[in-house]
């Protein structure tokens, strides 16, 4: 009794409330979205919203059960669950039901789950476990071969089951891995690489090589901002001497692609000024390789993407970009849901008026889009209502990790803080087109039963450890 | 511990950051543009356009000349059309599977041509009964991309007045570009009062929004109809012709090309306007259109070519009643002036005249129309030495011609009113120099001949002036628009240059011109007993033989029609026009005719023939 009493006292009530509004405001969006006259209760148990309903009350169950464990069970079970879910994908690898493309599901019975969703809570519990030990430092070469490795096994699990969307949900731990630690600048070379990445398949290569030169030179002044002056006459020399080159080129009518002439120029130049500027090698030497290994990454991503990416890999990624516009095929999830969201206006539809994800115009419309159906009948207001308890959610998470002795409560924190952020922002932007289609589920609204008992059982263990904080 | 506090602040500035950003694109794809809502709508609505049923036609005596009919056509979206079962198809709609492959082939070729946007509806079946029509829409889910289309096409219960009462056809590009009522499929007057009263007649269209899902079943009615609008009927127009006097004028026209229009003098109404040749208008209509519209247009009387109001004839010797009236205003001539006429005038270019008595008066003149005096009348009013200059009294003549609506619209409410031609200055500057021409190098027009047309409506409009003594109404063709009246340009007085009195001198001529019995009056042939018919004959000189014309009003005082006639290439004016007027003057005025000789001989008579 004492001890129900304290968690009752010590449970974060505020992230309970919006947990249990997220869950009904999403069983309602299904019945919404699957509405139909036939079957117009929201408790029919042959519909997805009655079957939502069934989960949504295991989900509490399960939530009621984790907030009555010992809190020392999840320390200590963390590397035994990890290695269970492991073998869950294995399992599923080789007996597992293929559904849109990728063999991820587990048939028990009539029920269908995904290990995938589990494994993201295992592998947070994993990595918070082996961070959490006594003297680990997040620096040291070896820690982060384990930390790697800790990753790597399931994500290349899941990428053999063919779904890259929970595969990329991994990348999300980065957000831990920075708060645990790790430089600021690493986080920034994944960003600059992944620019550099949509650039080399955005532009043709001309463009990229100049875009580059561009940004070497003006890395150059940065550095050197003191002698600019000096710079600009020297760039200016530079300059002259390059529309000679292309003069000579076009006059003789020497066959060769600008670009290379100017990588070949620029090599030049800068070895002549390597030469001139013996005291002061470094800067210049990091301007050199900074911008050699760019034009390398660039072109390897072109012709990775063009040699390598499966067809419908590329589909994705070209749409997105604005590549081509095939509005019938695989630009069409994309466009009906941007139809449906924008037809929402500013107060949307009304309950139960929307027409796009009714009548089937949006795919998916009860899973991964389900954001449409609140844009279209909810509204602008609506989503914003909706991104609004998504952010006091996450903050909650950030307050509740930051406010934690335990230090394997607050990586656990930041791993679930980056996993719900992660599936938030990349679904919601995948609905509105922002980026290409990724198949991951929108946090507590979408229907299917393993990923809503995996995020409630994330967030579950969180409150739980919060309570002993 | 001050590092780690920044970092977890950086995160959630990154978390804001990129919320900010799917928040800025929701507002764009939500708030800003329309784009996607236009596009939702096209997905899941189906809009059907509910067509009003377009206002009926009658005539001054409430009988109705134009009415409608529905008609049926069964219809495909290119896009949308899937596997169908093409014999039962056949089966229902009552044709045979040639025709049907035939049409789709069609379509399908427009589409690919871009002629039609592959979610525009198209016809591929027309005109289907009703009960064929009952029964396609049962079968309609077993034929995915067809639809039917029920619409009002025009029926005609007169056979008379086609040119006048326009006809009805599909919008063109120019009609939707024009005005963005019009969709694809939609009908609009294509002339008379159809065009000329398109927006009355047509009512508005309304819409009933059904949505359908993605497979295009229609599901329901969008909000329970609370957006949908109920079509309006158009409204009903009365017109001003007595469709009894207008058939009657268009028998009498048969085989003669030419024109009679006929107007209430007391209020410009027109009560008969006829363009011979004439048609049924029935062979304009939904059904047969397609099959008539080239025929009429390449017939070489040209049918479709509406005389009354587009023809600028020569207005002969009935012009001299308007330099009469004009030397009158002018004081340059009183009843009472005398010329000589010794066959003719000859002085400069010859201007021929008949054997009639000499010397004559004014009233005289009219009514045995004397070239030789119109010649004298005209130089004086030119050579009227009040003026400084000739291009001064010339310019003052052209300014009493347009005063009575003569080289100018008329303004009424004639689709395709053409405004006839008066020459100018500059017209006589250009053929023969500046200062280089005199009142006899334009002496023709002393007799309505030269550089003048005058169509038919302004002549009988002139007449009308002369009914009123110095006024008219502008001619209009519509009495009613139900509850709305008229326009008030309509129902106002137009007075002209010449005072009223002088209108008193000349109806006396032209009084007996027709009723001067056996003292070398020139329309003898248009008396008729008890009528008090006022008219003038004229026989207009042109390029090929000359038109036979008769202007007249009935009767004298109060008069209650005045009349124009032309019979092209018959001769002279007494003798077709003349007769043709007075048989419908009488018609009108006593509702019978006296003379059946007059009207057998003229029945019986073919001149269109005759000139070819």
């Amino acid at each position: 009794m004492n001890r129900q009493k304290s968690i009752l006292h010590t449970l974060d009530w505020k992230t309970v409330i919006v947990y249990i509004i997220l869950v009904i405001t999403g069983w309602i969006c299904i019945y919404s979205s699957m509405y139909n006259t036939e079957h117009s209760s929201i408790l029919d148990m042959s519909q997805r919203y009655g079957m939502q309903l069934m989960w949504i009350g295991t989900a509490f169950g399960l939530a009621l059960f984790i907030l009555c464990l010992d809190i020392k069970v999840f320390t200590v079970l963390s590397v035994p669950v990890y290695f269970f879910t492991l073998l869950l994908l294995l399992f599923v690898l080789f007996s597992g039901v293929e559904v849109n493309g990728s063999k991820s599901w587990l048939a028990i019975g009539s029920v269908r789950i995904q290990p995938v969703e589990f494994m993201k809570i295992a592998t947070s519990l994993m990595v918070s476990y082996v961070i959490s030990e006594y003297g680990f430092k997040i620096n040291s070469f070896i820690n982060i071969i384990k930390i790697l490795i800790i990753f790597t096994i399931p994500v290349i699990l899941i990428l053999m089951q063919k779904d890259t969307g929970s595969a990329l949900v991994f990348s999300s731990f980065l957000i831990m891995l920075y708060r645990a630690g790790m430089s600021g600048w690493i986080i920034i070379g994944i960003i600059y690489l992944s620019i550099l990445f949509i650039i080399s398949l955005l532009l043709p290569a001309f463009e990229t090589v100049c875009i580059l030169l561009g940004l070497s030179v003006l890395i150059y002044i940065v550095l050197n901002f003191n002698t600019l002056w000096k710079n600009i006459k020297i760039a200016f020399a530079f300059f002259i001497g390059l529309i000679i080159v292309l003069f000579i080129r076009n006059e003789t009518g020497i066959k060769l692609e600008t670009y290379y002439i100017l990588l070949i120029y620029f090599a030049l130049s800068m070895l002549i000024l390597l030469i001139s500027y013996k005291g002061r090698i470094s800067k210049l030497l990091f301007i050199v390789v900074f911008f050699f290994s760019s034009v390398t990454i660039s072109f390897s991503v072109d012709y990775v993407f063009n040699n390598f990416l499966k067809q419908h890999q590329k589909d994705r990624i070209e749409n997105m970009l604005n590549m081509r516009v095939d509005l019938q095929g695989t630009g069409y999830n994309v466009n009906q849901s941007k139809i449906a969201i924008g037809s929402g206006g500013l107060f949307g539809q009304g309950f139960l008026q929307g027409t796009q994800t009714k009548f089937n115009f949006v795919p998916e419309q009860s899973t991964d889009f389900i954001f449409c159906t609140i844009g279209e009948e909810a509204g602008f207001v609506g989503c914003i209502f909706i991104i609004c308890l998504y952010l006091f959610l996450l903050f909650r998470i950030v307050i509740i990790a930051e406010r934690q002795r335990f230090i394997f409560t607050r990586i656990f924190a930041y791993c679930i803080f980056g996993i719900l952020f992660f599936h938030f922002s990349v679904n919601i932007s995948m609905t509105v087109g922002l980026i290409p289609v990724i198949g991951i589920p929108l946090p507590f609204l979408s229907y299917g039963g393993s990923s809503l008992w995996a995020f409630t059982i994330m967030l579950f263990i969180l409150l739980k450890l919060d309570t002993k904080r | 511990m001050q590092i780690f506090v920044t970092k977890n602040k950086i995160i959630l500035f990154a978390v804001c950051l990129i919320t900010a950003v799917i928040v800025a694109k929701l507002f764009y794809i939500q708030i800003i543009d329309d784009e996607y809502k236009q596009i939702a709508k096209r997905n899941a609505l189906y809009y059907q356009t509910q067509y009003p049923a377009r206002g009926l036609i009658y005539d001054r005596n409430k009988n109705v000349l134009v009415s409608n009919q529905t008609m049926y056509d069964i219809t495909v979206v290119p896009r949308e059309i899937g596997d169908f079962d093409t014999v039962e198809l056949c089966k229902i709609l009552n044709v045979n599977r040639e025709t049907i492959k035939q049409s789709l082939l069609d379509v399908i070729k427009k589409y690919k041509n871009k002629g039609i946007a592959s979610y525009q509806q198209t016809p591929i079946v027309k005109h289907i009964s009703i009960e064929a029509y009952t029964k396609f829409q049962e079968q309609l889910y077993k034929f995915p991309g067809f639809y039917t289309r029920a619409y009002t096409a025009r029926k005609y219960t007169t056979k008379s007045a086609a040119n006048l009462l326009g006809y009805i056809n599909e919008v063109d590009k120019t009609d939707i570009a024009n005005d963005k009522y019009y969709q694809q499929g939609d009908f609009i007057g294509k002339n008379g009062i159809e065009a000329q009263y398109e927006n009355e007649l047509r009512g508005r269209k309304g819409v009933a929004i059904y949505t359908r899902d993605v497979l295009n079943r229609i599901q329901d009615r969008y909000k329970n109809g609370k957006e949908d609008s109920m079509a309006v009927t158009g409204l009903d127009l009365i017109c001003t012709i007595d469709s009894e006097l207008q058939n009657y004028g268009e028998k009498l026209m048969r085989n003669k090309a030419g024109s009679i229009v006929a107007i209430e003098p007391s209020t410009g109404e027109i009560l008969a306007l006829i363009s011979s040749p004439c048609f049924d208008p029935s062979l304009l209509d939904e059904e047969n259109r397609v099959n008539n519209y080239k025929k009429l247009v390449n017939d070489k009387n040209k049918p479709l070519f509406n005389r009354a109001i587009m023809s600028p004839y020569p207005p002969g010797s009935v012009f001299k009643v308007a330099n009469a009236l004009f030397g009158l205003q002018e004081n340059v001539l009183t009843p009472d002036t005398y010329y000589s006429c010794a066959m003719g005038y000859h002085v400069g270019r010859s201007v021929g005249c008949h054997h009639h008595p000499s010397p004559i008066n004014m009233t005289q003149s009219l009514m045995m129309s004397c070239n030789a005096y119109y010649c004298h009348v005209f130089r004086s009013i030119i050579d009227n030495p009040e003026y400084e200059n000739i291009y001064d009294s010339f310019d003052k003549w052209t300014e009493y011609c347009s005063s009575f609506g003569f080289g100018r619209k008329l303004d009424s409410d004639l689709y395709g009113e053409k405004g006839g031609i008066i020459p100018t200055t500059r017209t006589f500057d250009a053929k023969y120099g500046k200062n280089r021409w005199k009142s006899l190098s334009i002496i023709s027009l002393a007799i309505g001949q030269g550089e003048i047309g005058c169509t038919p409506l302004q002549i009988a409009n002139f007449m009308a002036t002369v009914a009123n003594r110095g006024y008219y109404y502008i001619p209009h063709v519509i009495k009613d628009i139900e509850g709305k009246g008229i326009d008030a340009r309509f129902t106002q007085k137009h007075y002209t240059d010449v005072d009223t009195a002088n209108y008193e001198k000349v109806t006396e001529g032209m009084y007996l011109a027709v009723n001067g019995l056996g003292i070398g009056n020139t329309a003898g042939r248009a008396y008729v007993y008890g009528l008090d018919i006022c008219g003038k004959t004229g026989t207009a000189q042109n390029a090929g033989e000359d038109h036979s014309t008769f202007a007249c009003f009935a009767p004298r005082n109060n008069p209650k029609i005045a009349i124009v006639v032309y019979v092209e290439n018959a001769g002279f004016g007494a003798t077709w026009a003349a007769p043709i007027a007075s048989l419908m003057v009488e018609k009108y005025l006593t509702g019978k005719t006296t003379r059946p000789y007059e009207e057998e001989r003229i029945l019986n008579a073919n001149l269109l023939d005759k000139n070819q």
